[in-house]
């Protein structure tokens, strides 16, 4: 039984894929010492698709662990994904406030957004990711704009001495990808039955997607760390400050406000992406034929959720730095791979093979 | 399935819903309710707890006044000061005495008073760092004697002193980005540890009814505490050792005759390296491209001697300028140049045992300067009046 049963093209994927990692590239300042990790984590999730290519990830726990067993995995992971949902809300929220709007209540960035994302989940995989080409190709478009913008203010020197530069950097107030960049990526298992694709093209899409969001932020860091050098670390949102110091002539200043909507245009593409793929695993447990009376419901769990989350900065900084890395591993990387050896060990999935 | 027209009701809904709170109402500025700053001064105040904050506000101009330059100099500023112990409690009290609200995104400069900076700002200028309206681009200035004068100061070029010194030292920038402290450049300065940030300093000076402002060379820091300066001629030698000078005059003058060069090009290499006996010895090669701005005398030179001989004065002239700002810096214990920081990169490894101990080794450092001039062009003439021919 499928729920959502449009197709998405493969270069839709890949393109979600980059939005994705970009998205979470612009509130970041971290190095690439994480690059095997990630890589690491892409190669588990495309085998995991590959070996269920009409499942989702609920299907696949229920198949693996049985079904009761999986259902109770599968509820942890409604709530992992609703969690990451409200997460990246409440960022998207500070972070407009931070850069855009900073006396407007994020209540009403946040409430209205949402409305047109259950908009959007409404009309289910294929409108979203239909997106994700045009944003990726704005976010890129905006990117090379911001470097060309900066030249006259880069200084290779910052790069010296080599591998001595700052470690791993996170921005304060982000969580969700604190302990693992790119583990968000496991909200990729719910669409995979959305995804007719072969072996083969499953990797070269999902690879595709994961270089170019690694390109962006490569370049992303380089930039940054070219024009503000060792005060990097000292910012919360460096590519703003970066930004910020543009400065040709009298005229072209200021132009800060692409960061914004860059920010605001791939952080909803994410959270749209999120809030489906929470809707879904709800419904797949439920065994709804239709996710559609589930949208308002838990879009309006989700906002609320993203409001009670943490009580105040100082609980989120101490949960992102106790909790969190432990239950994200969970989610993210144990779960997946308990997965993947136990479906070898029995053999799963019997008999087809694609 | 919902009717036709509600869905279209509901859409309708919406739509007015995301116009009236997605255009974010909160967050309008209107012109008419703020100040717009155009200086900021730091300076220290009698109570030692505290220090005097002067902000320099742009008045939007009406038309008619604009008949002549005869108007006082108080109908386009407004200054407002106050005591108080940071810089938010001082912006506080101003909004708070004031009918509309200080704007700082446009401020151009950040002046301290040659009295505060000796007592260190670190602690002042986090305000600047963490606002959301402030920008990393302002410029730092140390004035000598009070900050608040320069803001006050009526000048004949321009109404705006704030926006006078930013648009002098933007110009000067193109001769060389060392000329130009941002905010972000002093804070990497400070960040670096070892390296002693400098920040331009003005002097304001009367001259009858007006004032002027000058800049008098560059403010050598030690930390956050100002401990000395660099005076023009200092600056221009720390300037070419930096590199990077895109225009610039090398004035010398000897027995025979004065000439003036005009840099087209300048870069300065640097090479840093670990001597035999632990200490560092620099290496700057500087390579640039002069032509001939003005000659007089030399008549004694003949023609073919002449080139030769003003490519050695000039190169004489630039290694002087930079040896002598360096024994300054040198006798300051103030590493302007960043060495400490070429150490680093270059070895990365040596420099943990060195940092500590950098103030010693700097005093110790050799430096070698060598020069390399060419002189391509002699401008509209070749020969200065008066020379001969052989």
């Amino acid at each position: 039984m499928r729920i959502d049963k449009a197709q998405i093209p493969g270069v839709q994927f890949m393109f979600t894929v980059t939005c994705f990692i970009q998205s979470s590239s612009l509130l970041t300042a971290f190095l690439s010492e994480i690059t095997k990790q990630d890589s690491w984590l892409a190669v588990l999730y495309r085998t995991l698709m590959v070996m269920f290519p009409d499942y989702n990830l609920i299907q696949i726990l229920e198949e693996v662990y049985s079904p009761v067993v999986g259902k109770t995995i599968g509820i942890s992971y409604a709530w992992f994904f609703i969690t990451l949902t409200a997460l990246n809300l409440s960022d998207m929220g500070s972070f407009s406030k931070l850069t855009l709007m900073k006396r407007t209540p994020d209540v009403v960035l946040i409430v209205t957004c949402m409305l047109v994302m259950a908009w959007a989940v409404k009309y289910g995989i294929r409108l979203i990711t239909q997106y994700s080409a045009l944003f990726v190709f704005v976010a890129f478009s905006i990117l090379i704009a911001s470097v060309l913008l900066v030249l006259n203010q880069i200084n290779l020197q910052n790069f010296l001495p080599m591998f001595d530069l700052p470690a791993i950097k996170y921005v304060q107030g982000t969580h969700i990808i604190s302990t693992i960049p790119f583990g968000e990526l496991v909200t990729l298992l719910m669409i995979t039955p959305n995804v007719k694709l072969t072996r083969r093209d499953t990797t070269k899409y999902l690879f595709g997607g994961f270089t170019l969001g690694w390109i962006t932020v490569l370049v992303v860091i380089s930039r940054d760390i070219a024009v503000l050098g060792n005060t990097l670390p000292i910012f919360t949102l460096p590519t703003l400050v970066t930004l910020r110091l543009v400065n040709l002539g009298e005229a072209l200043s200021r132009v800060e406000i692409l960061f914004a909507i860059m920010l605001i245009m791939l952080l909803f593409f994410k959270i749209t992406f999120l809030y489906y793929v929470s809707v879904i695993t709800v419904a797949q447990i439920m065994k709804t034929k239709s996710y559609r009376h589930l949208i308002l419901t838990a879009g309006a769990l989700i906002t609320a959720y993203s409001f009670t989350l943490y009580p105040s900065p100082l609980h989120h900084a101490a949960s992102a730095k106790e909790i969190t890395p432990i239950l994200w591993t969970f989610f993210e990387i144990l779960m997946p791979l308990l997965t993947f050896v136990i479906a070898k060990l029995r053999k799963l999935p019997r008999g087809k093979e694609v | 399935m919902i009717p036709r027209r509600f869905r279209l009701l509901a859409v309708f809904l919406l739509s007015l819903l995301l116009m009236i709170f997605l255009s974010g109402c909160w967050d309008e500025h209107e012109l008419h309710t703020l100040f717009i700053v155009t200086g900021v001064a730091l300076d220290e105040s009698d109570d030692p707890e505290k220090m005097d904050i002067t902000v320099q506000i742009a008045k939007s101009q009406s038309k008619s006044s604009r008949s002549g330059d005869t108007e006082p100099q108080e109908n386009y500023i407004i200054l407002l000061k106050n005591k108080s112990g940071t810089m938010m409690e001082g912006l506080m009290e101003f909004n708070r005495d004031s009918s509309r609200t200080l704007m700082l995104n446009h401020n151009q400069v950040l002046l301290f008073g040659s009295s505060l900076a000796k007592q260190g700002i670190k602690d002042h200028i986090d305000l600047f760092m963490r606002d959301q309206d402030s920008r990393m681009e302002v410029l730092m200035i140390v004035v000598d004697g009070r900050g608040e004068e320069a803001l006050a100061a009526k000048l004949s070029q321009d109404r705006i002193s704030g926006m006078f010194i930013s648009r002098v030292i933007r110009t000067m920038s193109s001769v060389s980005s060392y000329y130009q402290v941002r905010m972000l450049d002093f804070v990497s300065r400070l960040l670096e540890e070892t390296t002693s940030p400098v920040v331009p300093i003005v002097t304001v000076t009367k001259k009858g009814k007006m004032e002027e402002i000058k800049i008098t060379g560059m403010a050598v820091f030690k930390g956050d505490k100002m401990i000395d300066r660099l005076s023009n001629d200092e600056t221009l030698g720390y300037i070419w050792a930096m590199g990077d000078v895109k225009h610039c005059n090398v004035v010398t003058s000897t027995e025979v005759g004065k000439a003036v060069f005009q840099i087209i090009k300048l870069d300065c290499k640097r090479d840093v390296k670990i001597r035999q006996d632990g200490g560092i010895g620099v290496k700057l090669s500087v390579n640039t491209t002069l032509s001939v701005g003005e000659i007089s005398g030399f008549s004694e030179t003949t023609s073919e001697e002449l080139m030769p001989y003003l490519v050695k004065i000039a190169q004489e002239e630039i290694k002087r300028k930079i040896m002598n700002s360096f024994e300054t810096a040198r006798r300051l214990n103030a590493d302007i140049y960043g060495f400490g920081t070429s150490v680093y990169r270059k070895y990365p490894k040596e420099w943990k045992s060195m940092k500590d101990s950098w103030d010693e080794i700097f005093s110790d450092i050799e430096l070698n300067v060598q020069v390399k001039a060419h002189i391509p062009v002699t401008g509209q003439i070749t020969q200065p009046l008066g020379i001969k021919e052989e």
